[in-house]
């Protein structure tokens, strides 16, 4: 969870140093390195997304789809980041996400709003994202 | 936003109201205002805010968004004191200008075209602020009588962005 809000840019690196307690321990222990160490400053979420994104797209999307560029790949990025993370705090289903829920709610709209506006600007601008109605 | 986003949102922030999530709740009635404002959409923005409590608890970062995107919508419906109210209320609450110039600037763009349609001189030391007097530069020249009055109507059409 901390990796991902790093990663959505809502939480400041420093922060980590601030939070303490039980709760966060248990959002941390997924985001812990093989050697233990904790992710810190902003993690490349770059690298493992697009095999997930391209399994997931593939009935949507013909194979021969040309590669967006890499701004609007990183929205896409963005946005399927934020998308998750809505749904894993919506899962875990806890209070003390409060604070951090309104913030991810955020990057989520945000996202999309950088996207809508991509979207009027070039014809890649669907690529990645669910077909939806307008 | 799509149609399907509004759904999204709305019914997260009914859950979020029923759960007493605050924070999550002034967040999203906040993303909802920004996004009907983004197309226009005053009456559905005007209609959430007559059906939503924005909650008292909200940081302070949230209710100057709330003032600001009300003020908006007020000066739209040409309810002009509920709206300089509104602003006045955004600006107290707004963070520091040096730290959020682009909401300062924004806020400070409208409250002054609030100000002048309200038949009111915004006060001098406005435009002398550091980060003020090269945003508000067309406007103070309205205030000194150089550029018709007309031209706010350009000028605030123009430069009325959204800030974030």
């Amino acid at each position: 969870m901390v990796r991902e809000c790093l990663a959505l840019g809502i939480l400041p690196s420093s922060s980590i140093g601030r939070l303490s307690g039980e709760s966060l321990s248990t959002f941390v222990a997924p985001c812990r390195t093989p050697s233990g160490r904790v992710h810190g400053g902003r993690p490349r979420f770059s690298a493992e997304a697009p095999a997930r994104d391209r399994s997931r797209n593939r009935d949507i999307l013909p194979p021969s789809h040309p590669a967006p560029p890499p701004h609007l790949a990183k929205l896409l990025l963005r946005i399927d980041l934020a998308n998750e993370t809505v749904q894993k705090i919506q899962s875990l289903n806890r209070r003390s996400l409060d604070p951090i829920a309104a913030r991810v709610w955020f990057a989520l709209e945000r996202a999309y709003e950088l996207g809508g506006e991509l979207s009027d600007a070039r014809p890649y601008g669907t690529f990645g994202l669910p077909a939806f109605p307008r | 936003m799509t149609p399907f986003l509004f759904s999204l949102f709305l019914a997260a922030q009914r859950t979020a109201s029923l759960r007493h999530d605050d924070e999550t709740q002034a967040s999203l009635i906040n993303r909802l205002l920004r996004s009907y404002l983004h197309y226009s959409l005053y009456d559905q923005a005007d209609k959430l805010i007559s059906k939503t409590n924005f909650p008292a608890s909200a940081p302070n970062s949230q209710y100057a968004r709330y003032h600001y995107y009300l003020g908006r919508i007020k000066t739209v419906q040409l309810d002009y004191t509920a709206a300089h109210t509104n602003l006045q209320q955004a600006i107290r609450r707004a963070p520091a200008p040096k730290l959020a110039p682009g909401f300062y600037q924004a806020v400070h763009k409208l409250f002054v075209v609030v100000e002048l349609l309200m038949g009111d001189i915004p006060d001098r030391s406005l435009f002398r602020h550091p980060v003020l007097d090269k945003a508000l530069h067309g406007y103070f020249d309205i205030v000194k009588g150089e550029t018709h009055p007309l031209f706010v109507v350009q000028v605030s059409s123009a430069e009325l962005t959204l800030p974030t």
